[in-house]
């Protein structure tokens, strides 16, 4: 943990070593992953320095502090920001709607409300229940409902359907009283 | 909180089945009920967000002054002296990192010729199928002999004589009890009688004991193949023990398949 906390600041001050460690340890897992889905080694690099910019700025103006190593966060947040890329391919081509090409810098202030939004959602999941985490997790993995009436061996499909519903309903309460909820609304 | 009629709707609604109708009829509900309006955005965004590959995207109007603060930081000087000394670290890895991987090439290639030069040497007195052979028979797992739950001393008696490399005493052993029994001898008994002759050099008797292995119906008939095999290492023919372990490789079941595979590749 000490050594992360030296080469985060190696980063926010701008220590070129300390970056170039960073790049040693991290950026091959980080290549490896985007090659492994349909990028290129470039998109890596790029990828790989907004994150690292993503992350400066977290902590420069939001005081953003790493609960996991540097290398999990890092891996994640590159992992995010690579699907959100090829989301955005996606739109361009599927929607009717144009959407805006925005200047980069004003691209990477919405990516870092996004990143926090997945990090809200994802910690409050884990805050759950074993067994309300079981459940969701088939049902966002779009399992059926009758699968999951065998696989639990519930009574009916309606009584799976009413697990779901309760226990969606936890979590809507979890994330609701959370304090970086009010922030990432978007309504 | 909300029935459970209403969350089938939101449902519905997110996976596009209602019908146009319901779909209208839903959508004037939520611009009438903000509560509604938040469960089913908060529902939305759980789609988005806990799918592997989808991705939750901001309005790009949003006024949002988090963003906004972000985006003044990004914009500043002191943001982009720090981009710019991302991109020299950068370099300075990649610089590095070839450097490495070149200079691994070259350990790496050496390494080879030096093993090459070594192995050359190594390998030229080992795997003659004499050799081969004393790598390969596997004595000590012979199972002992049970007499159908009762071990005959003689029997026992003769397994001794063969541990302790009596090999000549162990047979006479082996044979007198076939003779006195008149019956044929257990499959074990065989295994310890034709390692016997193997081990004293009587080769043709050794096959006709494996022989008479191969043909006692038992569980243990095929490994008959295997010792066959060793029988013929011994004597150096190498294609004749190739044949015995190919029937051994028909089949993955048999015992001695992994030891076959291993040894015929050996033997190539």
């Amino acid at each position: 943990m000490n050594h992360d906390n030296y080469l985060l600041e190696c980063l926010v001050t701008g220590k070129e070593e300390g970056i170039a460690e960073v790049y040693r340890k991290i950026f091959p897992k980080v290549a490896k992953f985007i090659t492994l889905n349909k990028g290129q080694q470039a998109d890596a690099e790029d990828i790989f320095h907004r994150a690292l910019m993503q992350l400066i700025a977290r902590i420069k103006v939001k005081k953003f502090e790493i609960t996991a190593t540097l290398e999990a966060y890092l891996f994640t947040a590159c992992k995010n920001l690579w699907r959100r890329e090829l989301n955005k391919l996606k739109n361009r081509v599927t929607k009717d709607s144009v959407v805006e090409l925005v200047n980069e810098e004003r691209d990477m202030s919405y990516a870092v409300l996004e990143q926090e939004r997945w990090e809200l959602y994802h910690e409050t999941f884990q805050q759950m229940s074993e067994n309300c985490k079981e459940i969701l997790s088939l049902f966002f993995k779009k399992v059926s409902y009758k699968a999951m009436m065998e696989k639990f061996s519930y009574a009916s499909e309606t009584v799976v359907r009413q697990r779901v519903f309760k226990c969606k309903e936890k979590l809507t309460l979890l994330i609701k009283s959370d304090p970086r909820y009010r922030n990432l609304k978007t309504l | 909180m909300f029935s459970n009629d209403t969350h089938e709707k939101i449902e519905a609604y997110l996976n596009d089945t209602m019908s146009i109708a319901d779909r209208a009829d839903f959508e004037k509900e939520l611009n009438n009920n903000p509560e509604l309006a938040e469960e089913v955005e908060i529902n939305r965004q759980m789609l988005l967000n806990y799918d592997e590959y989808a991705w939750g995207f901001f309005p790009k109007n949003s006024r949002n002054p988090d963003a906004r603060a972000v985006e003044n930081y990004l914009n500043s000087e002191e943001a982009r002296v720090l981009s710019d000394t991302i991109s020299l670290a950068k370099d300075r890895y990649k610089a590095q990192n070839s450097s490495i991987r070149r200079k691994t090439f070259f350990y790496y290639a050496a390494a080879s010729v030096v093993i090459l030069l070594l192995a050359g040497n190594f390998f030229i007195n080992v795997d003659t199928p004499e050799s081969l052979y004393n790598d390969y028979r596997n004595w000590e797992t012979l199972p002992s002999q049970v007499d159908r739950g009762k071990t005959t001393t003689t029997l026992s008696r003769g397994e001794q004589l063969f541990k302790q490399k009596k090999y000549a005493e162990a047979i006479a052993v082996f044979e007198t009890y076939r003779e006195e029994h008149g019956a044929a001898l257990s499959p074990q008994t065989l295994m310890y009688l034709g390692a016997s002759y193997i081990e004293s050099g009587q080769y043709g008797k050794a096959m006709t004991t494996f022989d008479q292995l191969l043909n006692s119906n038992t569980l243990d008939s095929e490994s008959a193949y295997w010792y066959k095999a060793l029988t013929y290492l011994k004597q150096g023919d190498k294609e004749k023990a190739k044949l015995q372990l190919e029937f051994i490789l028909l089949n993955p079941e048999l015992p001695y398949f992994e030891k076959a595979q291993e040894l015929m590749g050996k033997l190539k």
